[in-house]
């Protein structure tokens, strides 16, 4: 015969697997350690007469037990050495802990008690394993309002065993996580020191722009003002045309600068040739000014893969480099271009026939804040910031120099980007 | 008068040569600054119009040697790089005026006029020195 009780009994078993299903399901759809103790301790404080409910993780590295969540102290992280208090000893031990009177037992540490104004009396702490055995966390329980019968202690175990393979999903995805922030916030610092550079080159150009722009204003506003004075007795046609080149002249240096001050973008195919040209022509009045040779070989190249302000950035580096290094002698500055179509990669080459790098240097001129400069003049970041740059390409930066006859540097870079 | 233009910029010294030329003078062109000297010694000229690249050392020390090749001769600088400073450096130096590129041709006229009168009055008595249109920054 079939009793009420009975029917009371599997009604509460059927509704418990209910609840266990849910919880693998639900344990399964979250990697984020705060989402899972919410729903775990949901699920045990609607299964559970307890009055108070702790999922700690166990963390390896700085061998702690977490709780990101404790159940009626919210947002609030607890940590707990491994090995101290009831949850650290079953974290250290793998021991399940079953204590009726907390205050007794020589393991509770009535710290917490006195910092959240709780009273302890019984705990109910359970290891919680990995599929590998290894102790990923612990389930505590505390202050039970009736006496815990063999049905909770078999629905709080099978809880158990789905929490750790979702407690270690969710560890790994926490570090994996962190680890991934550290290098975006790495790379987040460098792009800012890659622009501060950039700015601060943009910042030494702008005297020569502007003078490069002068000039040919100086001529368009010379025809203007002759147009003016001879009226319409003499034909036009040839003194519009002056001024028309003159101020298409301008015009074009101003857009190469503007150019060369986009921030960094994409990757395009480019012709790294007219990069090579738009920078150099940035240099114009510092190397006319410097009575400053500039020879240029440049063989055809195939359009390659690169963020064009990115490499801009680079020559415009070097170039400024060599300047420094040529202008000494009013010397020689070389840039040659050429493909290796074996390997499937382009080189530009620039050199000057300045003193060289000495010898103590050369070994620290990528670093960053390194400069043999005058103080006041560059950033010390320029190579370093190139390298990166080029690295980021998968390219190569090198160099090399002889005291007293010059310093070529070498930029290699692949004609595509190799997909990732 | 007789003017020497020295630019580097073909296409301002082709320029400023025929401006010149509208306004009643005879002028030349180099685009050497190191010719400047070789030009003085072989024939005077009343004004040479200096472009100065930088205001380096070597721009002021050649106010000062055409100044003593030939010391009659009046010296305008034109310069894109010209501020305040310059100014005064090239000033110092012996140039009557400092101009700032792009010229602006009125202030221009009236200086080329102001120095003809001077010229034309007392040879020997330098002109009045005039900085226009520099950037005070």
């Amino acid at each position: 015969m079939v009793t009420a009780t009975d029917n009371q009994s599997a009604a509460t078993y059927v509704r418990r697997l209910e609840h266990l299903l849910d919880a693998s399901r639900l344990l399964n759809s979250t990697l984020e350690l705060s989402e899972l103790t919410e729903i775990v301790l949901r699920i045990v404080q609607d299964e559970i007469p307890v009055d108070r409910c702790t999922l700690f993780v166990v963390d390896r590295k700085q061998k702690l037990l977490r709780s990101f969540i404790a159940q009626g102290v919210e947002e609030f992280e607890i940590t707990l050495p491994m090995g101290e208090g009831l949850g650290g000893y079953a974290a250290a031990t793998g021991e399940p802990l079953d204590i009726e009177d907390a205050y007794a037992d020589e393991r509770f540490q009535p710290k917490f008690d006195e910092q959240f104004g709780y009273t302890t009396k019984d705990a109910l702490c359970l290891p919680v394993f990995n599929c590998d055995g290894a102790i990923v966390g612990v389930l505590q329980l505390l202050n039970r309002t009736r006496p815990l019968n063999r049905e909770d202690k078999e629905f709080l175990s099978s809880m158990c065993t789905y929490l750790g393979l979702a407690l270690q999903n969710a560890w790994v995805h926490r570090e994996l996580v962190q680890s991934r922030r550290a290098e975006e916030e790495l790379r987040l610092i460098r792009d800012r020191l890659a622009q501060a550079e950039k700015v601060s080159a943009m910042n030494e150009l702008v005297a020569g722009i502007i003078h490069e722009m002068k000039n040919p204003l100086a001529v368009a506003i010379g025809y203007c003002s002759l147009m003016e004075e001879e009226g319409p007795t003499v034909p036009l046609t040839e003194r519009i045309g002056k001024v028309k080149t003159a101020v298409a002249q301008a015009l074009k240096v101003a857009k190469n600068f503007l150019n060369f001050a986009r921030p960094a973008g994409q990757r395009v195919p480019t012709d790294v040739n007219s990069l090579v040209t738009q920078t150099t022509d940035l240099l114009t009045y510092d190397f006319r000014s410097q009575r400053i040779k500039l020879i240029g070989e440049l063989e055809d190249l195939p359009l390659t893969w690169v963020d064009p302000g990115n490499i801009q950035q680079v020559l415009l580096n070097l170039l400024k480099n060599a300047q420094q290094a040529a202008g000494e002698r009013g010397g020689t500055i070389w840039v040659r271009s050429s493909h290796d179509s074996e390997r499937s990669t382009v080189r530009i080459e620039i050199s000057d026939d300045g003193p060289g790098i000495p010898a103590e240097a050369q070994s620290r001129i990528f670093e960053p804040f390194f400069t043999t400069k005058p103080s006041g003049s560059g950033t010390g970041l320029g190579l370093a910031v190139s390298k990166r740059i080029i690295e980021a390409h998968w390219g190569k930066l090198a160099f090399k120099s002889t005291p007293g006859q010059g310093t070529t540097f070498t930029i290699d870079l692949p004609v595509h980007q190799p997909t990732l | 008068m007789k003017i020497l233009v020295v630019d580097d910029e073909p296409d301002f010294r082709a320029m400023l040569r025929e401006w010149l030329f509208r306004q009643g003078h005879d002028a030349q062109d180099v685009s050497d600054e190191r010719k400047v000297l070789e030009t003085l010694q072989q024939s005077h000229y009343d004004l040479v119009t200096l472009d100065l690249m930088m205001p380096q050392a070597n721009g002021l020390t050649l106010v000062s040697q055409i100044r003593s090749v030939s010391p009659k001769t009046r010296i305008i600088v034109l310069s894109g790089a010209a501020d305040v400073r310059v100014a005064v450096e090239v000033i110092k130096a012996g140039a009557q005026a400092c101009m700032a590129k792009p010229v602006e041709f009125e202030a221009f006229r009236d200086e080329l006029t102001r120095l003809k009168h001077t010229l034309g009055l007392n040879s020997s008595v330098p002109g009045r020195s005039v900085v226009s249109d520099v950037a005070t920054s």
